[in-house]
């Protein structure tokens, strides 16, 4: 249990880092354009670099923003869910959660293996399958967090703020 | 099986499960139906790595959290108090605009009222404004500025009503110049409402306007105001893209509340930037996943079928354009924003350009009815924000903000019936 406990300690520590690094990564590559702009025309690389970025960014936060609780719901009424009913319908949503999550998964691991044979570039002679790699592995690890959610109920992030 | 599968989707959603999720859901059972292979999902949701203008929503997200962060919305209230404080109402204009300002700059996501209405109500109550009506401002505040650039859901609806291939087509600069008047209708209905609610003041000290107040708040903000003339400016002048500003934005925002300022800490960045990350991970799957449902919908030539369906029982076009006003804003309150954006835009602008409408209107007509569908009884987000907020009971929140919506649902009236308003500043009325 203690080691399970520590695995995922040390994997919102990574997802955590990555999404910051990612933040500030797309900030410091916004600069860079502004001054290549500025001074005329920047590599023909860093367009494509900021997209991915994005989308790195979009699946990485959304993977945290899972993890804690707080993806966009309707989050009026869960809050007046109580005592038997409220724990079946938080088991639901969980089940229903991650089996939408494995889907995903498995979707974009299909794509990333059909990426992988037609051998196509994004920039640089970076091959495109690896910027989706990381689709799966967000997908994987969402379906993880949506389940774990039935040992225990998301934080509720709507407290009055002190 | 239709019915059905609606059904367990809605409850579902009641009980709490993620927007995207049913969203996916949605799109994978479509596909799965029409007999495609399930990773068309993924090919779509990697779209979201395809398109230059949303790099922009992390950018503008970034600079919207740092700045909410730092005492930027103070100075903004100190400033514009100084400015126009002196007049009947001046308090209660100061929030209006600020307010306006800030939404435009960090979307609906109730941060308004977190941010600046607790600078605001405090100073409100202390111009003896009544609580009412303070209550009921701050509440409405957060649902001012949608229609004003940069605002992410105008970006978001843009991004999808170009996947539609409408005529004319969408573009998102042309939706911020639309958004100008519609948004300064608002403004301008609400701060005369201010004026006739404003406390007789019987100092006259107070009422005077003070030039050395009024210099030294614009000094105190000399670092910030340059960023909405710069921002709007290259915007509304169409001499920068979307991204370009939002990179601007960013990167002078960081410049002064991180390096000139240092109003934030070294070490708070990584949180801050965790945080604001984390919301535009929330938009953007959803926006990835509707990417495939409006795909799927499309091909299942759902929204022409809809089309048929609504031309045969109604006819006329005031009466069409009523029933969606009503559409729109019930689910504007239970979708809150993004949501609703991404899944009814594919659904009913079809139907509103079948009637006739141009699309950049019906999208000042579909956020505007949104952004008030947010603090809508009894379900708007908003209502909810300002309660907990504030702690008030949520049934005080709607008595106090109900004549701010009626105010703002005839504004919406006059968006929805007279396309001049949104139209005049494209040149295509």
């Amino acid at each position: 249990m203690r080691f399970l406990r520590g695995l995922a300690d040390g994997v919102a520590w990574i997802e955590n880092a990555l999404l910051a690094s990612l933040g500030l990564g797309l900030l410091i590559a916004a600069a860079a354009q502004l001054g290549f702009r500025f001074f005329g025309s920047g590599p023909v690389w860093l367009d494509p670099l900021m997209r991915t970025a994005t989308l790195w960014l979009a699946l990485v936060g959304a993977l945290v923003a899972t993890r804690e609780g707080r993806q966009l719901q309707i989050d009026v009424l869960t809050r007046y869910l109580r005592g038997w009913f409220g724990h079946a319908a938080r088991i639901l949503v969980a089940l229903f959660t991650a089996g939408i999550c494995a889907l995903l998964a498995h979707a974009s691991w299909t794509l990333v293996q059909l990426e992988y044979e037609s051998g196509t570039e994004i920039f640089a002679g970076l091959p495109n399958w690896w910027a989706l790699a990381i689709m799966p592995v967000v997908f994987t690890l969402m379906t993880v967090h949506a389940l774990s959610f039935i040992a225990h109920p998301a934080p509720d992030h709507l407290q009055p703020t002190p | 099986m239709i019915w059905f599968i609606a059904l367990a989707l809605l409850a579902l959603g009641l009980m709490g499960a993620p927007f995207f999720a049913l969203i996916a859901a949605l799109a994978l059972m479509g596909f799965y139906g029409q007999g495609y292979d399930l990773a068309i999902v993924a090919v779509e949701i990697n779209r979201l790595g395809e398109m230059p203008v949303l790099v922009a929503i992390p950018l503008f997200t970034l600079a919207g959290y740092l700045l909410s962060e730092s005492a930027a919305p103070q100075r903004l209230v100190r400033m514009t108090q100084a400015l126009v404080g002196w007049m009947p109402g001046g308090l209660a204009i100061v929030a209006l605009v600020a307010s306006a300002l800030f939404t435009a700059l960090t979307g609906a996501s109730g941060v308004t009222i977190v941010a600046l209405g607790a600078v605001l109500f405090p100073a409100l109550l202390q111009a003896h404004y009544s609580e009412r009506f303070s209550l009921g401002l701050v509440t409405a505040s957060g649902s001012l500025g949608l229609l004003f650039a940069p605002s992410l859901p105008l970006i978001i609806y843009g991004v999808v009503a170009q996947q539609l291939n409408t005529t004319p087509r969408v573009s998102v600069d042309d939706l911020f110049l639309a958004g100008i008047i519609p948004g300064m209708l608002m403004l301008t209905v609400l701060a005369i409402y201010a004026i006739t609610q404003s406390p007789k003041i019987n100092n006259p000290e107070e009422k005077r306007f003070d030039w050395r107040a009024a210099r030294a708040a614009i000094i105190d903000a000399k670092w910030e105001l340059p960023l909405p003339i710069l921002v709007l400016g290259g915007i509304y002048s169409g001499r920068i893209a979307p991204s370009e500003a939002a990179a601007l934005t960013a990167v002078y925002v960081f410049l002064v509340t991180v390096v000139i300022r240092r109003e934030i800490k070294i070490t708070r960045l990584p949180a801050i930037v965790r945080e604001a990350m984390m919301l535009v991970g929330g938009i953007l799957l959803i926006l990835g996943v509707a990417f495939a449902l409006t795909n799927y919908l499309i091909d299942a030539e759902i929204p022409t079928q809809l089309f048929a369906w609504v031309q045969e029982h109604v006819t006329q076009k005031w009466l069409f354009l009523l029933a969606l006003n009503a559409f729109l804003l019930f689910f504007g309150m239970l979708l809150e924003g993004y949501p609703a954006i991404v899944v009814l835009t594919p659904l009913v602008l079809p139907i509103a350009t079948g009637y006739g409408m141009d699309p950049v209107h019906f999208g000042i007509l579909f956020l505007a009815n949104l952004q008030i569908g947010l603090f809508l009884a009894p379900l708007g987000m908003n209502l909810f924000i300002t309660s907990y907020r504030f702690r008030k009971p949520v049934t005080e929140v709607i008595r106090a903000s109900w004549p701010f919506f009626v105010l703002l649902f005839a504004c919406v009236l006059a968006i929805t019936y007279i396309p001049w308003l949104s139209l005049v500043l494209l040149q295509r009325p």
